[in-house]
């Protein structure tokens, strides 16, 4: 019943009771992917699809498809002296010169361990790391210019949260910090609440990068040279979860998925937010489940089963 | 030339084509894995020799360790549980880790993460869920709590957690 009042408020606010046509999004082709299993993760990026395999492991992998499904390439990544490497969702994002941009955590077999930000070359034959610790990275994309952005918070032992600290940094190629931005204590510095970088997405579209705080509901795009250029709350979304973060060249989607319980079935749907518009337009879609993986200019891919992404556009 | 020195000849030229083999593989192995190039840098971007270096041992780092965390997750404490809550924990619903492997259902542990995982394991067993994966780096605030929710149809499919905070 409170989806049902739910829905009823977001169609409302879209305008439907106004005579308007609903926005919608339409099928624009499929293509077949290999199933991806349990302990995988994948991301589409710049005309390939990426899935990551052995996410808790000595040696991750990374697979490479191109936009008709068929493997191009894939790359093992080892960091000297890591007997461990863990990579999180939201942990991989590919440049468009097709370098792979990698944070996570890494650890020896004798008792050490650090965060780092990793960049790795096409082939995999190069690679940089930088040790990231104390801080530790929720999100990762690579901007158009190249550089990376990073989103997290570091804390010292069982001091007291630090809200003064900027969560997002951005490093050269080279892996040098470049800056830091998006003081805690502008997003949320209430107590008891988790840090917002924690479950938060970064994407990247031509001249901009966003950055999705689920837990802090709040939307912030971003200049290359960190300058905010919107920031937009989203609605609270009640039983329901926003999983994903696709920003296309028009317009920028979160993937919205109600797991089912006892007491309701799944559902998922999609939030659309246009390039220069301040309110968020909920489209409901007809599958049980979903996932937004990343955009192809207008398109965006979407999953709806192990198999198969599917493309989707605004209507004309 | 006799038959019995032809085939010990042959057996020769095999051994010997046999090990040049195994030796140029070896070669080629070891000219793929050295011929990675990876620079290692501090976050002012200067090169370091191993990203572990200077680095303290912290026990919790062990990987027997970070196994062990994975493997005895908590859970909800089931109901008549082993452990019963205090009484000011009542009185303000504070939640209480527990020193038994499982808390009473608001928030338990700490430096968990979540990631999103698919299911497919046939039938209603189709979808995603979330699960929460232990990491000793992690926020030592940031706990967990399985939440009502479930992969696929079926409420028998896999379990789905949420992050939760202690602090």
């Amino acid at each position: 019943m409170r989806q049902l009042i739910l829905l009823g408020f977001f169609l409302v606010s879209a305008g439907v009771g106004e005579g308007q046509m609903a926005p919608q999004l339409v099928s624009r082709g499929s293509t077949e992917i290999p199933a991806l299993q349990h302990g995988t993760a994948g991301i589409w990026s710049h005309g390939a699809w990426i899935v990551l395999s052995d996410r808790f492991s000595s040696a991750p992998l990374f697979w490479m498809y191109d936009s008709v499904g068929n493997e191009i390439s894939k790359i093992q990544f080892t960091v000297p002296g890591a007997a461990r490497i863990n990579i999180y969702d939201n942990a991989f994002a590919r440049g468009s010169d097709g370098t792979l941009a990698v944070i996570g955590t890494a650890y020896t077999n004798d008792t050490r361990g650090t965060t780092f930000l990793a960049a790795l070359s096409p082939d995999g034959q190069q690679e940089m790391v930088v040790r990231l610790s104390p801080f530790f990275p929720n999100a990762v994309t690579v901007a158009s210019d190249g550089t990376f952005w990073v989103a997290g918070h570091q804390w010292e032992g069982n001091k007291p949260r630090d809200h003064s600290q900027n969560l997002i940094r951005r490093y050269d190629k080279s892996g040098k910090l470049l800056g830091s931005f998006m003081p805690w204590s502008t997003i949320n510095d209430a107590p008891h609440t988790l840090p917002p970088d924690a479950l938060s997405t970064l994407a990247a579209s031509e001249g901009r990068v966003a950055w999705y705080s689920r837990l802090a509901r709040t939307h912030i795009e971003f200049s290359l040279d960190g300058k905010v250029v919107r920031r937009v709350e989203t609605p609270e979304v009640d039983n329901a979860s926003v999983t994903s973060l696709a920003v296309c060249e028009d317009a920028t989607f979160l993937g919205v998925s109600a797991l089912a319980t006892d007491k309701r079935k799944a559902s998922w749907g999609i939030y659309e937010l246009g390039g220069h518009e301040s309110e968020w337009k909920y489209m409901p879609q007809e599958e049980t489940w979903g996932y937004l993986h990343g955009c192809e200019a207008n398109r965006v891919a979407s999953r709806t089963s192990q198999t198969t992404i599917l493309w989707l556009a605004k209507t004309e | 030339m006799k038959p019995a020195k032809i085939s010990q000849l042959g057996v020769l030229v095999a051994v010997v084509s046999l090990v040049a083999m195994a030796g140029a593989a070896s070669f080629h192995h070891q000219q793929l894995k050295h011929s990675k190039r990876v620079v290692l840098v501090s976050q002012s971007g200067e090169k370091i020799p191993s990203l572990f270096d200077g680095l303290p041992h912290v026990p919790a780092y062990s990987l027997k360790q970070i196994d062990l965390m994975e493997k005895n997750r908590p859970e909800r404490c089931k109901a008549g549980g082993t452990a019963k809550q205090s009484a000011l924990g009542r009185l303000f619903g504070t939640p209480v880790v527990y020193a038994s492997n499982c808390f009473p259902g608001l928030c338990g542990g700490t430096q968990w993460t979540l990631v999103v995982d698919n299911c497919d394991t046939g039938g209603p067993c189709n979808g995603q869920h979330y699960i929460a994966q232990p990491d000793p780096s992690g926020d030592p605030c940031t706990g967990f709590a399985p939440n009502s929710g479930h992969c696929g149809t079926d409420c028998a499919c896999g379990q789905s957690d949420s992050l939760c905070t202690m602090c």
